[in-house]
């Protein structure tokens, strides 16, 4: 246990000494306590018979709660703000220390607000619904909690703790003099950091670095680069070591214009960049004019010019038209229109046409398509048309595909007992090949039935779903089939539910006067189990009455353990194979922001520490 | 860490879970047809004798129900209870006519120090008529002690 104790804290530190950014933060709250502590995993503080410091007030309460995330501040039980011989007395205080604005409340025949700063009351009290769930018990809940009696919060939310003694799942760790407990929030805050330094078995060491550079309402700079080294790993085939560097930068020349630069770079010589213009009209209108260089590995480099638009009125329907072209002759555009003709009649307009050069080779593909929707939908039914053509200029060929859509809406029968649909969709289909035309016409016919579950007693329901297809078409391969689905579910007990599936398929093909086809059966039960929040899962088995021989089982299920670790298995047996296919054993942690998942795969008889975060 | 205060909710019931009040319709949106509103309070590790308190403010921010009158003693035989159970009725058929709609508040005091606040709306709806409320035949302070209502966990 101590040796776990151990890696654990060493990984924490190193997770959380690997988020220390390397500017300068001062301090927004410095809080001193007789008991202060500090949820890492929820970012959530708590305190007892404190002092802080808001505005110009020396602040003494019995209570603090503070959840970062939210940024919600918050102290009760006999406070008293203090400004030399000035002495302000309350109840209760919310703050925002960032903004210098608080409200303080005294609960006596009436309720006596004592504002600090222009302030809105109600968002206020809004915001301290999430310190509600805020106490000591939820704190030492948690894997990884500090306790001291000094502790600083930064303008950027992060926490540091002076004299503090780490809690590894409750129990004590080790002592540290002074010490960053948090990993404050993701603002977007001009500097430098390292944002993860990690090892996995199967990607070796791997490191993220950022850069932020922020300008409000002008620039927006975020450089990121992802270091790996897998030398380190045993049998690693690929590259010795991978770096891959992003980039995006904007610059707000006026308010409806931005300029941009994008970048990529990976080691395994791959790189690109993107420069473009934006310019807006109202939320709906843009003219995007754009340069790219995009470099593949072992392969010719690619410049492309862009222009990409769209224009949107109400009356006159929306225009989208994309366009790009590269130095090497090859080009793309793309060409589209909508507008809603009537209240329920709408229009689809969309063309696109493309030429690029076939790989390896000097020659092109040349392919023009474009399609035209007009659908009517109403509480009946629904009917649409649509045009589809798809003409590759390069090989010759031309598909041209009209096609009919009909449709009842469901509706329902025995005050809504049973559901039913009927839809049909007819598409002829011609095309030309080596100057020949051909075509070719199909039919496509479906009925469905679902019925809402049956109770014949308490805890027992039956519902079923039937379907029919017909499919005709002008070669004659016609086929009926149909299928029909019945669920029973009786609940055992509270908690336990037994559930049988029957499904038969059907599909016959007719020819002449032959009739030929395939039926299949499954017969599956499940046994639910969720009699308490510790324990759920499911267990199933699935039998075929047609070769009277069982074939599968799986099993998921779900054991609470002490705290919030958690015992979660996947299992699956086959019974014609007669073997155990899989099974999945994860041991799971749930530490707010992030999750610990010990997991061992029968596959790949591997055992994996994962850290999520949630 | 003893004599803890947990957390506090506001519902529109109680129910009994192995042994121990719980909260049963949380929520925060009541109308002035509602007969009730609860405020349930979760205390924890507790060894001796401690005073609680709820007052309840309507939405002028007048108190319209103080606890302090009743004898809110919790745990007078000073055993270790892990975890106690307790909540406050605000009944709304006891309040003067017209019922304030808007953000009502409810405060919390253990020791005499306030520990926790919540608040609730109350929404006027009219055109449904308000169930007679039953008369109260004399005002009894002490049959009113089950408002304030406690269920212990020991720590045996």
């Amino acid at each position: 246990m101590r040796g776990i104790n151990r890696f654990i804290a060493c990984t924490v530190c190193v997770v959380i000494l690997s988020s220390l950014p390397l500017t300068a933060k001062e301090y927004l709250l410095h809080i001193k306590g007789d008991y202060l502590a500090f949820s890492y995993d929820f970012n959530q503080l708590y305190g007892e018979k404190v002092q802080f410091n808001f505005l110009s007030y020396t602040v003494t309460a019995q209570y603090i709660k503070i959840d970062l995330s939210s940024q919600a501040f918050y102290a009760s039980g006999n406070i008293l703000l203090k400004e030399g011989q000035k002495e302000i007395y309350g109840d209760e205080l919310v703050f925002l220390p960032n903004e210098g604005k608080g409200l303080l409340v005294n609960y006596n025949k009436t309720i006596a607000f004592t504002p600090f700063g222009d302030i809105n009351i109600k968002l206020l009290l809004e915001n301290k619904k999430s310190i509600d769930s805020i106490n000591v018990h939820k704190i030492r809940k948690s894997l990884f909690y500090f306790t001291g009696k000094d502790m600083d919060i930064t303008e950027d939310l992060d926490v540091f703790g002076k004299n503090v003694t780490l809690f590894i799942e409750g129990f004590e760790s080790f002592g540290l003099k002074k010490f960053k407990l948090s990993e404050g929030i993701k603002q977007i805050r001009s500097g430098f950091s390292i944002d993860r330094i990690w090892y996995n078995k199967t990607q070796g060491l791997i490191g993220r670095m950022s850069f932020v550079y922020q300008k409000k309402n002008k620039i927006d700079s975020l450089t990121q680069i992802d270091y790996e080294e897998h030398s380190i790993l045993k049998n690693y085939q690929g590259l010795p070591r991978q770096v891959d560097l992003r980039t995006k930068n904007t610059v707000q020349i006026n308010k409806a214009l931005i300029f941009g630069l994008d970048a990529n770079y990976n080691s395994s010589s791959l790189w690109n960049t993107r420069l473009y213009l934006d310019k807006k009209w109202k939320d709906t209108n843009y003219v995007l004019v754009d340069f790219t260089y995009n470099k593949p590995i072992n392969q010719r480099g690619e410049t492309w010019f862009g222009v990409l638009s769209q224009f949107e009125s109400k009356k006159l329907g929306a225009l989208t038209f994309s366009g790009r072209y590269e130095i090497h002759d090859q080009f793309l555009s793309e060409l589209a229109y909508y507008k809603d003709l009537w209240k329920n009649l709408k229009f689809n307009f969309r063309s696109s046409y493309s030429k690029i050069q076939i790989s390896g080779s000097s020659t092109f593909s040349e392919i023009l398509t474009g399609g035209i929707d007009l659908s009517y939908s109403s509480r009946v039914f629904n009917l649409s048309t649509n045009y589809f053509l798809n003409s590759d200029l390069f090989g010759h060929q031309v598909l041209s595909q009209p096609q009919l859509r009909f449709g009842l809406n469901p509706f329902d029968l025995y005050n809504g007992l049973l559901t039913a649909s009927i839809g049909n969709i007819f598409i002829w289909n011609s095309m030309k090949m080596d100057n020949v035309w051909q075509s070719n016409y199909s039919n496509n016919t479906v009925f469905k039935l679902t019925s809402k579950p049956v109770y014949f007693q308490k805890g027992l329901s039956l519902d079923f779903n039937i379907a029919l297809e017909q499919f005709l078409e002008k070669e004659g391969r016609n086929f009926t089939s149909g299928g029909l689905i019945f669920n029973l579910k009786k609940t055992l007990v509270r908690g336990i539910t037994l559930e049988g599936f029957y499904s038969f398929q059907s599909r016959r093909k007719t020819e002449g006067w032959l009739i030929e086809g395939t039926t299949s059966q499954d017969l599956s039960m499940v046994l639910r189990v969720n009699p308490s929040n510790k324990l759920n899962g499911w267990v199933s088995l699935s039998y075929d009455p047609k070769t009277d021989r069982f074939r599968q089982s799986f099993a998921d299920i779900s054991i609470g353990l002490v705290k919030n670790w958690k015992l979660h298995s996947l299992i699956n047996y086959d019974f014609l194979l007669n073997r155990l296919n899989n099974i999945d054993l994860y041991l799971i942690r749930e530490a707010g922001r992030f999750q610990i998942r010990f997991i061992w795969r029968s596959i790949s008889r591997q055992i994996l520490i994962e850290l999520v975060p949630n | 860490m003893d004599n803890q205060f947990g957390r506090m909710y506001i519902c529109s019931n109680i129910k009994i879970e192995k042994d121990l009040y719980t909260p049963a319709g949380i929520t925060s949106d009541f109308n002035t047809q509602d007969k009730k509103v609860i405020c349930f309070v979760r205390l924890n590790n507790i060894n001796k004798e401690i005073q609680v308190r709820w007052k309840w403010y309507d939405p002028d921010s007048r108190l319209v129900r103080d606890t302090v009158q009743f004898d809110t003693l919790v745990n007078t035989r000073e055993d270790f209870i892990m975890v106690q159970t307790l909540y406050d009725e605000l009944d709304l058929t006891q309040i003067k006519k017209p019922l304030k709609g808007g953000v009502w508040t409810v405060v919390f005091y253990l020791e005499n120090l306030l520990v926790g606040s919540m608040n609730f709306t109350l929404k006027n709806q009219a055109g449904k008529k308000r169930a007679p409320s039953p008369e109260r035949k004399s005002p009894d302070i002490r049959s009113n002690l089950s408002d304030i209502t406690c269920s212990a966990y020991p720590s045996w």
